[in-house]
């Protein structure tokens, strides 16, 4: 009759695992015995049990997403060409459809590589935005004002995304960095939109958002440290 | 009508005081269905389980009921048909559409060598269901193995049912002079995430009684008092181990059976509860501490004056002109409201033990052991059911969450006083 190492209740003869605590019943295999994929049973050597726990098949979800994707793009042509001139809608909407599918792609096929995944975003959208621009007589916005805020957008998220992962993505803290990382965003995009427009830098409504964020961001990020080292209220602001 | 005591067969019958709560809050995950049964040494056959339960049936006509809707109240309405049998289910304690034309408010599955009989505490408690099981298992032993000598103690087809078996005892023993009983206050419940509507994860654990008996003797107490305080301690490290903020008294519904106590002959409905409690927030409690407690409030409980408080606030409740006015529709909603508000809300969990099941020679020797599996509760979402046969106790944990960390503490304390668990997923 076998027992349960971690409980030490006894078991059914056919249980694999404890019913209580789901610790694997250990077995050894008959002398020579052969496992399910022909090879004979090598005690010696550790088997990868998790290795098959979680797997995911992204590219039959990738398949199926792609459908609605291909039937928009598909539409939106089909339509474009039955007009006598091709209207430059279809190309915004073709456009917007094809990023939005590589995007999703991007998300699907790999999401477990956080930055290739958002570099790849990141150039989607300057792609799109590069199209956009080539379509609106030629290039003219996207070098001095896209590209740059795209690329700020791209660094930040990366460097959240490098945050939650070295802190862990639970606790107020991750809302105070990221209310951080929007203010410090939102004066980047200041900067570059007024100097394509006004020749200078001159960060005013940025300040006045960050002026509402930090504060924020601080009471969070200090709300989260002291819960976390237990420190009470009473005696933390005492007077 | 059976509200007067022992009354003949009507044709119909009221709910008992009892069972007038349970059509209100039926659903996928509050059932309400418990379960008991019987594991024999050999194979059951379907089609003699199904000639006896028809023979059988027709001695309780007070289960051979359909539930009928009526304007103030639900009744049951007796038929001539007999319930099927039916293979077992992987989840049991499954919902009964009782409230659906030709449902019977039991139902007999056969799997292998087992047999049980599904109930809804509409219709009876888990002694009715048990007396029932034996006569069904009485008659199909008598089919295939010729007449079991010294069953007289066991109903048997073509016999009068004796009319006091379907009376409302708590109608007719409730004093009107009983003060309500005292409010409790919400009691710790466990935070584990549910397991999807309508499923049920039975863990049966299988132990000696002769070592239970030595182990409960140890601390001069019974063994049910210390299933209880294993129950308890297996709950209070459930409690510690959470947030301080949701800390609250710890109680278990333990069902006390009022016909010992009264001496009545009922079959349906007749169990009151006693809520033996502990407050983690005033310091952990010990092993010794926690049986201690739990033996002398059982002990204490558990008689006639204790229970007239509980029987005549739910009787006067059910009496009240107010109430019998209202029209069915609108009695459910407030009754579903009343029942979580007042009642699961209180406790922790149950604690069920039908007790030791005896049989004559005869059938028992065909007879391995019983189960008994409590009904799922929405809020006491782990709840324990014991049975005893012969010289094997068997302690089944029905659980609506994922995590069996209850079972495993109490059954691990368990080992650690000296008593060797078997497990059964």
């Amino acid at each position: 009759m076998p027992y349960c190492w971690k409980c030490g209740v006894q078991l059914e003869e056919s249980a694999r695992s404890c019913p209580l605590c789901a610790a694997p019943v250990p077995r050894l295999a008959e002398p020579g015995a052969a496992d399910a994929s022909g090879k004979p049973a090598d005690l010696d050597r550790p088997v990868d049990t998790l290795a098959s726990i979680g797997r995911r098949h992204p590219y039959q979800l990738w398949m199926i997403v792609s459908v609605p994707f291909l039937t928009a793009l598909l539409i939106v042509l089909s339509l474009s060409l039955r007009m006598e001139q091709f209207p430059a809608w279809g190309w915004y909407a073709a456009g917007s459809v094809v990023a939005g599918w590589a995007v999703v792609s991007l998300f699907l096929v790999i999401a477990r590589f956080p930055v290739p995944a958002l570099c790849g975003m990141g150039l989607t959208t300057a792609a799109l935005l590069f199209f956009f621009d080539l379509l609106d007589a030629g290039p003219a916005w996207f070098l001095p004002l896209a590209l740059p805020i795209v690329l700020a957008g791209c660094l930040f998220t990366i460097a959240i995304t490098f945050l939650f992962a070295a802190k862990g993505p639970k606790g107020l803290h991750s809302i105070g960095f990221t209310f951080l990382a929007a203010a410090v965003f939102c004066l980047a995009v200041d900067c570059i939109v007024t100097l394509r427009f006004a020749g200078a830098i001159d960060p005013r409504w940025s300040l006045v958002a960050g002026s509402v964020l930090v504060p924020f961001a601080l009471l969070f990020i200090l709300l989260h440290y002291a819960f976390k080292r237990r420190v009470r209220f009473q005696r933390y602001f005492h007077r | 009508m059976t509200d007067s005591a022992c009354a003949g067969d009507p044709g119909w019958y009221t709910l008992d005081n009892a069972g007038k709560v349970f059509p209100a809050i039926v659903s996928e995950r509050t059932t309400t269905v418990y379960r008991v049964s019987a594991t024999l040494t050999e194979t059951v056959h379907p089609d003699a389980m199904a000639t006896a339960l028809s023979a059988v049936i027709t001695r309780f006509p007070y289960f051979q009921v359909y539930l009928r809707r009526g304007f103030f109240w639900y009744y049951l309405e007796r038929t001539g048909d007999a319930p099927s049998v039916l293979p077992d289910a992987r989840s049991p304690c499954e919902k009964i559409l009782m409230k659906r034309r030709g449902v019977f408010l039991l139902r007999v599955r056969v799997f292998a060598r087992r047999v049980a009989v599904e109930c809804s505490h509409t219709l009876t408690d888990g002694f009715g269901a048990l007396t029932f099981l034996k006569a069904l298992l009485a008659e199909y032993l008598d089919s295939l193995h010729g007449p079991l000598a010294g069953r007289d103690g066991i109903p048997r087809p073509g016999q009068a049912p004796d009319p006091c078996e379907s009376e409302d005892s708590f109608v007719r023993f409730y004093n009107r002079l009983a003060p309500p009983p005292k409010s409790l206050s919400r009691a710790f419940h466990l935070a584990d995430k549910r397991l999807p509507a309508g499923r049920y994860t039975v863990v049966t654990g299988i132990l000696s009684v002769a070592k239970l008996k030595e182990a409960a003797a140890r601390y001069g107490a019974t063994i049910n008092d210390l299933l209880a305080a294993a129950l308890f301690h297996a709950l209070q490290e459930k409690a510690l181990a959470g947030p301080r903020s949701r800390l609250r008294p710890i109680r278990l519904i333990i069902p006390v059976d009022l016909r010992r106590i009264f001496g009545s002959g009922t079959l349906r409905n007749f169990t009151l509860f006693t809520l033996p409690e502990i407050d983690p927030r005033l310091g952990k409690y010990g092993f010794e501490e926690i049986v201690s407690r739990v033996h002398h409030f059982i002990k204490m409980e558990t008689n006639d004056k204790s229970v007239h408080a509980d029987m005549s606030r739910n009787v006067r409740a059910e009496k009240n002109r107010l109430v019998r006015l209202i029209p069915l529709a609108l009695k459910n909603p407030i009754f579903h409201v009343v029942f979580y508000a007042s009642g699961e809300k209180a406790a922790s969990s149950s604690l069920s033990n039908l007790g030791r099941v005896s049989l004559p020679e005869a059938m028992a020797r065909y007879v391995r052991c019983f189960d008994f599996i409590p009904a799922p509760g929405r809020d006491t979402r782990t709840n324990c059911g014991v049975i005893s046969f012969g010289d094997e106790i068997h302690v089944s944990f029905g659980r609506i969450v994922r995590s069996a960390e209850v079972e495993r503490i109490f059954f691990t304390k368990l080992v650690e006083l000296g008593i060797p668990v078997r497990v059964e997923g």
